[in-house]
């Protein structure tokens, strides 16, 4: 890729995400000025870095949404939420060129009709009332659409053409409808047998509804549809700073140096040097190794690392869109956008970020009767917040809504079967509100266009969980929900400790380790048919590891008697484990365990030892849940 | 010897387009570059021409020039602008300055340039 280009592809992001800010703070302050003119400044030298890296599409895409917003500061035409609205959409369709562009390396040379589909929403006849429905021939899944695989944007176009025709060629329409259809399902891994009927069902009413129904329902049938989705292999490019490659040049360079040095090691061994000396210098060259493998992971990790504002950016525009398509205003606000992440993770967060936001102002922010009836603001805010939390991090989508409503939950989960009415009634409300994970659990009253049947909070959750996260929701009845994603910062090392747990190794994550201790065993209570132990006047939980892992301990040392104790933090709380012994520090790869021993309880990955045997990491807090 | 040119554009893409654009035409001059008007103000005394962007955020390419023209009357300055529109050129005009359009090509900007080292040669630079 040449500097131009990358140059290109950092002014344009930063110019989007500009122009978005701006547009949508006009769209509430239409008189603003200040955003007015940085929204032209922003479409006018994407449109001139268009032209410098010769791409003409976009340049002339651009020219035209600069020249609607130059007839605005003219104040020769209104500024209506509208042209917001095709504005948005403009940049949008440069966010989708810019990917391009950095999957390829230069522009594409097929953006043609793309930039004409830009341009003709300008062009349009103001067909659409500001702020009113969604018109016919712009279909109710539109802005899922957009974010949508090219199977799904397919299905829409299908639908579109089936609203829009007139009744001559009916049929004609409706099979050539259903074929491409049931192609497109079966691309997503879906069987097409409901759109054969529902075909026989149209061609017999001479009506296409029932097909157009069919259709409709395809994307909320299928939760599981972003896991399968994040499996596809995506092929991007990935920039990386100069830096960072001139880290692992150096590193590279260093780790010769040590290699180097141990052939000479190698050399007066054979010479019969002293084998004192030797291992003394064997040792000098491991603490370098050391050092410079921990480097290079470091740096390695860093080149994989992208901020969350490559995912965030798109969704103040669809948030938008979504607010307009179920007539609830709403705001996405959006903070922490420089937060760095894995790209692993930064690339597969899409879907179970657009599901989230999307049961934000589908289920979580309340119509505008019912907020002016809770004496909110008419405008729903809803936060998209990135933070980087040790070795986490965690992104928060926090509404400003009803919050969940536990009793209806706990109705529906006991109609769905989830749980039995008995069990449901033991639940806390914190469990309760999870059981919205719950797979095909929906407490939505009426089925809507935009979230369909409970779309998704247990893809959602399986999303996460792929990538070594977790989802939590927490609900503030009257004022809100705040859906809580937790991820590793990498999906690649684990700093974890050795432990004995009776004849077997365990990793315990080195981060939630407090300390290890020996205790003395008059230090340790009984209490009940619990123990606890006294560390430095705290008393803390004693759980023996091997015991709670099911089998038995065999002790430590039988000359010494003392307990050896790791303290850990388990969800905030400290725990002694009692273990059989301590082992060592490791950096470990881990990974998901699957075949027969997914879904082990307390374990949360495993990983090969340099012996070749099998580390199985603990997942403390569940495995002590 | 080459002259001193100053590029003034927020957009660094911009920027290296310009300088690319200067140095096939004149290896030997120098390119100095700055990201606003601001910054630019604090250059002038080390250069000899300025190209300046019209669009920039904070002061604008005209004002600027305006500015520029009462602190050195005899400095060729163009003012480069994907805005072709008669009220910017002639604003241009108005201040002494040239007008090129966005995007640069090397024809337009050798036009200037060759005007420019001729200004700056008679006037004994």
């Amino acid at each position: 890729m040449n500097e131009f280009i990358e140059q290109f592809l950092i002014e344009a992001r930063e110019l989007v995400e500009q122009g978005v800010g701006d547009l949508l703070a006009l769209e509430s302050h239409p008189d603003d000025r200040g955003r007015l003119d940085s929204a032209f400044r922003a479409f006018h030298t994407l449109k001139g870095a268009a032209g410098i890296i010769d791409f003409a599409a976009m340049a002339r895409a651009l020219h035209v949404a600069e020249d609607a917003l130059e007839s605005v500061r003219s104040g020769a035409r209104p500024l209506t939420p509208r042209l917001v609205g095709d504005g948005l959409n403009a940049l949008d369709q440069v966010l989708q060129w810019l990917d391009r562009i950095e999957a390829a390396g230069e522009p594409p040379t097929d953006a043609e009709p793309q930039a004409d589909a830009v341009i003709a929403r300008f062009g349009a006849p103001p067909a659409e009332e500001p702020g009113g429905g969604p018109s016919a021939d712009a279909p109710p899944v539109a802005a899922v659409a957009e974010a949508a695989p090219l199977e799904q944007r397919v299905l829409d176009a299908q639908i579109r053409m089936l609203l829009t025709a007139g009744p001559d060629g009916l049929a004609g329409r409706l099979r050539s409808a259903a074929l491409v259809a049931e192609r497109a399902l079966l691309r997503l891994g879906r069987p097409g047998a409901a759109v054969g009927r529902a075909l026989a069902l149209a061609l017999d009413a001479g009506d296409p509804t029932p097909l157009v129904d069919a259709l409709r329902t395809g994307p909320a049938e299928d939760a599981a549809l972003p896991a399968a989705a994040a499996d596809a292999p995506v092929v991007r490019a990935l920039r990386v700073d100069v830096e960072r490659v001139d880290a692992l040049v150096r590193l590279t360079g260093e780790i010769t140096v040590v290699k180097t040095a141990l052939g000479h090691l190698a050399d007066t061994i054979a010479a019969g040097a002293d084998s004192r000396q030797i291992g003394a210098a064997l040792k000098a060259q491991n603490a370098i190794l050391d050092r410079l493998v921990g480097d290079l992971q470091h740096a390695v990790l860093g080149i994989r690392v992208l901020p969350l504002r490559q995912v965030f950016q798109r969704f103040p525009r669809l948030v938008r869109e979504l607010g307009v398509q179920l007539g609830k205003p709403v705001r996405l606000v959006t903070e922490g956008d420089d937060t760095e992440a894995d790209k692993a993770i930064v690339d597969s967060l899409f879907e179970p970020l657009l599901h989230v936001l999307r049961n934000a102002v589908d289920h979580g922010v309340e119509d505008e009767a019912g907020r002016r009836a809770a004496g909110k603001p008419a405008i729903g805010l809803i936060t998209l917040r990135g933070a980087r939390q040790g070795d986490q991090v965690v992104i928060e989508i926090e509404d400003d809504g009803r919050g969940i409503d536990v009793d209806r939950v706990r109705r529906a989960a006991a109609e769905r079967g989830i749980a039995s009415r008995d069990a449901l009634a033991d639940l806390s409300d914190a469990a309760v509100i999870d059981l919205v994970f719950a797979p095909g659990f929906s407490t939505a009253a009426a089925v809507s266009d935009v979230s369909g049947r409970g779309v998704g909070m247990d893809a959602v959750r399986t999303a996460v969980e792929r990538m070594g996260g977790r989802a939590v929701l927490e609900s503030r009845p009257g004022s809100g929900t705040v859906a809580r994603l937790i991820l590793p910062f990498t999906v690649m090392m684990t700093r974890v400790m050795t432990v004995k747990a009776g004849a077997q190794l365990f990793g315990i994550p080195f981060d939630s380790i407090v300390e290890t201790v020996r205790v003395a065993p008059d230090r340790v209570v009984a209490i009940g048919a619990a123990r606890a132990v006294v560390i430095r006047d705290t008393t803390l939980p004693l759980v023996n590891l091997a015991e709670t892992l099911g089998g038995p301990s065999v002790g430590g040392d039988p000359s010494r008697p003392d307990a050896t104790v790791v303290v850990a933090r388990i969800s905030g709380q400290l725990v002694g484990l009692e273990v059989d012994g301590l082992g060592e520090r490791l950096d470990v790869m881990l990974k998901q365990i699957g075949g027969l021993l997914s879904g082990l309880h307390g374990v949360s990955g495993a990983t090969l030892l340099g012996d070749g045997q099998v580390l199985l990491v603990l997942d403390l807090p569940d495995l002590l849940r | 010897m080459g002259y001193r040119v100053l590029i003034v554009d927020d957009s660094k893409l911009a920027r290296m387009s310009v300088g690319k654009a200067l140095d096939a035409l004149h290896p030997d001059w120098v390119r100095v570059e700055a990201a606003t008007a601001e910054d630019a103000a604090a250059l002038l005394d080390e250069v000899d021409l300025v190209l300046l962007d019209f669009n920039m955020p904070g002061k604008d390419g005209l004002e600027f020039a305006a500015e520029l023209r009462g602190l050195h009357p005899d400095m060729p300055v163009a003012i480069i602008s994907a805005n072709h529109q008669v009220e910017i050129v002639n604003r241009a005009g108005a201040v002494g300055a040239a007008f090129l359009p966005k995007p640069l090509t090397a024809q337009a900007l050798a036009g200037f340039l060759d005007d420019a080292a001729e200004r700056l040669k008679a006037a004994g630079l």
